[in-house]
């Protein structure tokens, strides 16, 4: 089967200063080309976490999340040479905050035992499915993690609501119903993943002058910046999570107003942005899921040359389906047209035969969400000199 | 079972001199080694791998290979030359054939004729392990490493039980009323401070 990943439009993109463009309030993510794998780094938006300067004075910092380090030392040089290659803007990356490993393939781990020497100490939490498997790159991975002092292990199921100042970061997958069958050796590793709601910003609490702080009302998801990660997550998977995060519709009875109470009236399988599964395969998405989430985006992390087919048509049917509704009349899609229904590739070229590379998609509170391109290839580093940021019209 | 820090230092001041020389307190040691990997005999070159199904789509499998792995003698965790990694994809049905026609050390058709699933791990003497039509004999080693792999995790994740240590604990109190100068009360990877 030829796998066709349609090239996006170059007069779409628009050559600009990707660092001069963000804001502290931006929380920055960055989907790595590395190929079929997975490597993504969060910059979460500024904030005070209690630490000082020499003169007492307040510093202020991003949080930084690492979601899977898929090939051996891209994701750490990345983290490294930020402060570089982002002119200062970011500062050193002392801590990272969170790592999570979404499940322990090789392609989503492999750069582990990298990441884990080179910021021994400096690793909060690491958090990982809890699923044992008999790869080398585990075992180092367990081995090295017994020798970090002060990182936190978690092993997360769905609901784990994790707040990292304003950002708030919900655990979709695996459930818990998964994760206690994984000893019969008859979950799927994918469906182990670990897959991420990330949102900004999490604050519903106003000041009210002399007064107790105060629920913001009318506060709802269209003000926030979200992202969902999907991990390699498969429908087995996915099923569950649609059964742990129910969509309701809104309605005026006492129950409806209850639930919504407790949910803060937000649907957590909706995003701006997705990070499709699975690169691409036919069982990393269904299109009930697809259609639910409804993303702006939807980054696909897959090589132009997988050896595994990636991405499969039957999945690149289903965005297109769930963005440009044409099946019940009858008609097709017209694969070209990918870039109107925001549907892009890591190992994506232009139309002038350039390679688009990793993603970085920026956004905040205010609906300013854009996404840019960094122009790697899965060998190189994303080089910010060249960033192209997507005009969508 | 929660140990004070010196009564962890006494009991790592018996296990140094004690344990090591009793068998009913023998700690796993570090196997044999396998030639590091390599063969003993110097026409072969033949290396020993350890061969492991990482991603199975359909009739495509990914394998990931390293030389087999040593057991480190200090943190008893697996200890693999990730610098020697080989990740291949081949034919899924081809791998099996190989691995069903090569396969050592398991009479039970269970095991040797059932499906390649992902975590299967194979002790394979191959030349070139990325091509599975060379390799030379397949040992099956997975309900092991699985065992293994989660011990790793439970080492990793909480801190190491001793087997034997509740025996240990009466004579590690008797020591530490009685000669603590010569007990050395640095923690220790297996007695961490608490």
């Amino acid at each position: 089967m030829i796998v066709a990943i349609p090239r996006a439009p170059l007069s779409r993109f628009a050559k600009s200063d990707f660092w001069a463009s963000v804001k502290p309030e931006h929380l920055i993510y960055f989907c790595l080309n590395v190929g079929d794998a997975d490597s993504q780094v969060l910059l979460l938006p500024e904030g005070d976490f209690g630490e000082k300067d020499a003169a007492g004075q307040p510093v202020l910092r991003r949080p930084v999340m690492v979601v899977d380090a898929g090939t051996g030392t891209k994701v750490t040089k990345f983290l490294d040479k930020l402060p570089l290659t982002s002119g200062g803007t970011i500062a050193p990356v002392d801590l990272i905050d969170v790592v999570v490993a979404s499940h322990p393939h090789g392609d989503h781990i492999a750069g582990m035992p990298d990441l884990l020497e080179k910021f021994a100490g400096r690793i909060a939490e690491y958090w990982d499915p809890g699923y044992f498997h008999p790869s080398g790159t585990y075992f180092t991975v367990m081995e090295l993690l017994a020798q970090q002092s002060g990182t936190v292990y978690v092993q997360p199921t769905s609901g784990l609501r994790r707040f990292i100042g304003n950002t708030e970061v919900t655990v979709l997958t695996p459930s818990v119903g998964l994760r206690n069958r994984y000893d019969t050796y008859g979950v799927d590793v994918n469906n182990a993943s670990i897959s991420l709601r990330v949102a900004t910003p999490a604050g519903r609490a106003k000041i009210v002058p002399n007064e107790a702080w105060q629920l913001l009302e009318g506060v709802d998801d269209r003000v926030q910046f979200s992202l969902i990660l999907g991990a390699d997550a498969h429908t087995e998977s996915w099923s569950q999570a649609m059964v742990d995060f129910p969509q309701l519709v809104k309605s005026n009875s006492e129950i409806a107003k209850a639930i919504g109470a407790a949910t803060n009236n937000r649907d957590f399988l909706s995003a701006d942005v997705l990070k499709v599964s699975h690169h691409g395969s036919k069982k990393g998405v269904n299109y009930e899921l697809v259609d639910r989430i409804q993303p702006k985006f939807l980054l696909v992390s897959c090589s132009a040359n997988s050896s595994h087919g990636f991405p499969h048509s039957l999945n690149q049917h289903i965005l297109r389906e769930a963005k440009e509704k044409l099946a019940k009349a009858g008609a097709t899609h017209n694969p070209d047209e990918d870039h109107l229904r925001g549907v892009f590739y890591t190992s994506q070229k232009d139309t002038g035969d350039v390679t688009l590379g990793s993603f970085a998609v920026v956004g905040s509170n205010h609906g300013d969400i854009e996404m840019w391109r960094l122009g790697d290839t899965p060998a190189q580093q994303p080089d910010f000199s060249k960033a192209r940021r997507w005009v969508a019209s | 079972m929660q140990f004070s820090a010196q009564q962890r230092a006494d009991i790592t001041e018996l296990v140094d001199r004690y344990v090591h020389e009793s068998p009913e307190y023998r700690l796993p040691e570090p196997g044999p080694a396998k030639s590091k990997g390599k063969s003993s005999s110097p026409k072969a070159r033949d290396i020993t791998w350890y061969v492991v199904i990482d991603e199975i789509i359909e009739l495509r499998v990914t394998a990931e290979a390293w030389p087999w792995p040593q057991v480190d003698p200090d943190t008893r965790f697996l200890s693999f030359d990730l610098s020697k990694t080989k990740r291949f994809t081949v034919d899924g049905p081809d791998l099996h054939r190989v691995v069903s026609e090569k396969r050592k050390g398991a009479d039970d058709p269970e095991v040797t004729e059932r499906s390649l699933r992902i975590g299967d791990v194979f002790e394979v003497r191959a030349e070139r392990i990325q091509d599975p039509s060379t390799w030379k004999s397949v040992q099956d080693h997975t309900e092991k490493k699985r065992k293994e792999a989660q011990a790793a995790m439970h080492a990793m994740a909480t801190p190491p039980h001793l087997e034997g240590i509740d025996k240990l604990e009466d004579l590690g109190r008797q020591l530490s009323g009685g000669d603590r100068a010569a007990v050395d009360v640095t923690p220790t990877q297996a007695f961490p401070a608490v």
